[in-house]
Order: structure tokens, then C-alpha cells, then sequence
């Protein structure tokens, strides 16, 4: 009796009976084969007469069956390297704070935090000078066709400074007043000529500074038809160049004459030639006349030239050629 | 943690949540917190932690997913078995009680002892049995209630 009480709990009246609803709660355990036989006999009395469990009873083999078959579900091996990968800081961050379990309010406004904080540091710490300025670069107007660079200089430098007048070729043009008669020896007609023809031969100018010679051409050609300056041109041939030369530029200082263009008074423009561009006082323009008068005939013109001198000032452009007699 | 394990753990969310995204991503913490688990308690069974884990990892999950409406495809790696209809389970995952539904999933499907379930969620086995009970029925009762769509003799 007491082994029956310790193997089998029984009711208050000493019973084992099973109510329908007993039954129907113990279809699993039947089915799973965990009943003793006395439970296992009450649950089979208990389907063979009812309906429902008969067909509960058939349900939950169904269900067994339909997840006995998604147990064959096979896992692909990228999804399960996906899942072993180790986690991140930023992942291990999230668990460990239950980032997921707070308010929605709260991740939304730490969002925005988040976002304003990156939005501020960007305004703050980008060179906003640099990109305005490139910005304001990229929008110039300006062209450069093509950008020329000067090489070397021209080979007569001999003056730093820069020429107040730029040197020029005798022009062709013919004087508008004779010079005053020079107290020279006589000019013989075949002479005259050969001088006029002289003068009428281009001469090569001596290199004048590139930048300059435009603008002091258009200075001319702007300002020749009102212009009321003068300057005197003349050639004088002597003999011995390599003396008299010298002599002349001497002459020249002492009267107190200036180099008025790029050279140096008495510049070697041909081994046959110099060449004088100087400004004089205008009283001291007859005593130099008179000066060259003793080496040579000089023929020297006042001719018409947009450039007007100070009162007092004559400039004048001398070529001094050896004769060839 | 076995690679069988892994599988365990990816299984029993893809059935949970019917969205192949969110399982990988509940996948990976709650292998975090089994091996955390395993680290703090070496003495624990695998199954014992894995049920633990999941159980957890799910509760953080279950408000983020929308139950009824799954998020599955068929490229996405999960390999049904082939003549397998996941219409009675659909139907099961939405109407069921959250207990029925990972209980199947843990005894069932990944085949854990109901000693261990019951170890992992620190109840007893009466009340495993007794939710397996409720749940297989609901789910045989789905299982019919498609195949008789399927077959046309609903209402007849």
C-alpha cells in the first residue's frame, strides 16, 4: 500500500480518474510516450470516445511532422561566416549600452546631436578663405595669349639709367629750315649730292629698348600733327675716326652736352661710324657747329619733331662717318 | 560555440522574425552573449546558453519586428527544404503566443531537450510540455487549414 502511494499520486478519494479535460491536456505527453501505462490506458479510453481529441490529437502529429520538416532548413555557409564575424566597437558599443531599448525620442535627439556636432566642426575647421579664393580664381576674366620673356639685353648697355629720348634713324623727310650757313670751307656740288643720297639711305637704328620704341612711336605719330618741337640732324665725314672721335665727345661734354638717347655720345654704331644723340644748350649749338666745321663738312638740319625741348635745350642726332676719300 | 551551433542560433531567428536582415543581425549578438555566457559559466551547456541567449537577444528584437509580415527571400541563403510550404508557418508565427512560438522553435526545430529549455528559462518542464502542446496543435491546425486551401475543400 505505501509502495502504490510513493509510485502513483492519487486523489483525495483514492482515485486516479481523468476528466475530459485531463485528456485532452495529456495528448502531448501520450503522444511523446512519457505516461505511465494506467495514464497512458485512460488516455486512449479517453480519445476513442471523444471527437475533439481524436482531431486534436491528429493536429498535433501534423504539427510535429511540418516542424520535424523545417528542422532540414539549412543555414548557407556566407550567412553563418556573416554571423561569425567578430563585432565591431561601434556593435559591442550599442549591446553594451541597449542602445535598442532606449526611448525613441532620445536616439532620434542624440541623432540630431550627433549631426548638428559634425555639421558645426565642418563650418568651423574648413578653410573657407582658400575655397572662396579658389572659387573667385576660377571665375577670372583675364586671358594671356602668350607671355614672351625677355632674353638678354641690347649689346650697347652701357647706361643703366633709362634714355629720356629713344634713338632713331635719320628720317627722310625734308628739313622745313636750312641750317644757319657753317663757317666751313666751301661745299662742292658733287658733294651735296652724295650727302642728300646719304641721308636718304635708311640707316640701321641702334637697338632701342623693346617696350619703349612703341609707345614712343605712337607718341609721334599721336603728336605729329600738333607737335612744334625740333631736332637737328646731321652727318659730318672725317678722316681718322679713330682720333677724332674721341675729340668730338670731348667737345661735346665740355660744351655741356647730354647722351639724350640709349648710347653713350660717340657710340661705334659700324667700324666706320659713330654715333652722337645728345641734348645742348642752344647758345653753345654754334661753337659745336663751328667745332665739327674743323674736321669735316657737317650738314646738319632742323627738322620738325613732335617732342618739344625745354627753352634753352636743343637736341640733335650726329653721325660721324669716316671718309672714304 | 560549434559551427552547428551557429546554425542553431541563425535558425531559430529566421523562424522568430520571418526577416532574413534582422535574423543575421539578432544572429551575431546573441552569439556574442552565448559565448559571454560560456566565458562567465564554463560549466553551462551549449544548449542551455544558446536558449538563454536567444530568449534574450529576442526580447530586445521582437518590438522591432511587425509579426504577419515577413521579410523573406528565397536568394537570400536560407535553404528551405525542397516540397516545404512556409504558408502554415507564416500563418502560425503571426497568430501564435510569443511562449508556443519559441518553444516549438527550441524543441522542435533545433531539437533542444526540454530539460535545457527549461534550465534556460528557468521554468519547469511541465510548463514546456504543456506550451509544446498548445502550440503543435495550432500549428497542425494551420498545416490542415492550408492543405485544405491548397486542395480546394475548405467549407465543404
Amino acid at each position: 500500500m505505501a509502495q502504490q502511494e510513493n509510485k502513483i499520486p492519487l486523489s483525495k478519494k483514492g482515485k486516479r480518474e481523468m476528466s475530459p479535460f485531463i485528456g485532452h491536456e495529456l495528448l502531448y505527453d501520450y503522444l511523446s510516450g512519457i505516461l505511465d501505462d494506467e495514464r497512458k490506458n485512460a488516455v486512449e479510453d479517453h480519445v476513442k470516445f471523444s471527437r475533439d481529441a481524436q482531431l486534436d490529437l491528429n493536429k498535433i502529429q501534423n504539427g510535429e511532422a511540418y516542424a520535424k520538416q523545417l528542422a532540414d532548413t539549412v543555414v548557407s555557409q556566407p550567412i553563418i561566416e556573416q554571423i561569425n564575424l567578430p563585432s565591431t566597437y561601434l556593435t559591442v558599443l550599442m549591446q553594451k549600452s541597449n542602445f535598442d531599448r532606449w526611448p525613441q525620442g532620445l536616439k532620434w535627439g542624440l541623432e540630431a546631436l550627433v549631426v548638428v556636432s559634425v555639421i558645426v566642426v565642418l563650418l568651423t575647421v574648413a578653410p573657407w578663405q582658400k575655397v572662396l579664393q579658389l572659387g573667385i580664381g576660377s571665375g577670372n576674366k583675364e586671358v594671356i595669349l602668350a607671355e614672351v620673356s625677355k632674353e638678354g639685353t641690347p649689346a650697347p648697355t652701357p647706361s643703366e639709367e633709362k634714355p629720356q629720348f629713344v634713338d632713331e634713324e635719320p628720317k627722310t623727310a625734308k628739313p622745313l629750315q636750312t641750317p644757319q650757313p657753317l663757317s666751313t670751307p666751301e661745299i662742292s656740288p658733287a658733294k651735296t649730292v652724295a650727302a642728300k643720297a646719304a641721308a636718304t639711305k635708311p640707316v640701321p637704328t641702334p637697338t632701342p629698348t623693346p617696350s619703349a620704341a612703341p609707345v614712343a612711336k605712337k607718341e609721334e605719330d599721336k603728336a605729329e600733327a600738333t607737335s612744334g618741337g625740333f631736332l637737328y640732324r646731321g652727318e659730318l665725314a672725317v678722316t681718322n675716326l679713330a682720333v677724332v672721335g674721341p675729340k668730338i665727345t670731348e667737345k661735346i661734354k665740355e660744351l655741356g652736352g647730354r647722351k639724350a638717347g640709349g648710347v653713350e655720345l660717340g657710340w661705334q654704331k659700324a667700324p666706320t661710324s659713330t654715333y652722337y644723340h645728345f641734348t645742348l644748350p642752344e647758345a653753345k649749338y654754334q661753337e659745336l657747329s663751328n667745332f665739327l666745321g674743323t674736321y669735316g663738312k657737317a650738314h646738319l638740319n632742323k627738322e620738325k619733331h613732335p617732342r618739344v625741348m625745354p627753352d634753352g635745350i636743343i637736341r640733335l642726332i650726329i653721325t660721324v662717318d669716316e671718309d672714304k676719300k | 560555440m560549434t559551427e552547428a551551433d551557429i546554425q542553431s542560433i541563425a535558425l531559430f531567428f529566421y523562424f522568430a522574425l520571418l526577416d532574413d536582415k534582422k535574423a543575421i543581425e539578432a544572429s551575431t549578438q546573441a552569439l556574442a552573449l552565448c559565448l559571454e555566457k560560456k566565458k562567465r559559466n564554463p560549466e553551462i551547456k551549449h544548449s542551455v546558453a544558446l536558449v538563454s541567449a536567444t530568449k534574450v537577444v529576442w526580447d530586445r528584437f521582437k518590438a522591432r519586428v511587425m509579426r504577419g509580415r515577413p521579410n523573406t527571400s528565397v536568394e537570400s541563403g536560407w535553404l528551405i527544404p525542397e516540397g516545404v510550404d512556409l504558408g502554415p508557418w507564416r500563418e502560425f508565427q503571426k497568430t501564435a503566443s510569443e511562449d508556443e512560438l519559441l518553444t516549438v522553435i527550441w524543441s522542435k526545430i533545433l531539437k533542444v531537450e526540454d530539460d535545457d529549455i527549461s534550465a534556460g528559462l528557468g521554468i519547469t518542464q511541465g510548463t514546456i510540455r504543456y506550451r509544446l502542446g498548445r502550440a503543435l496543435r495550432k500549428l497542425g491546425t494551420m498545416t490542415q487549414g492550408v492543405s485544405k486551401l491548397k486542395h480546394g475543400t475548405a467549407g465543404k
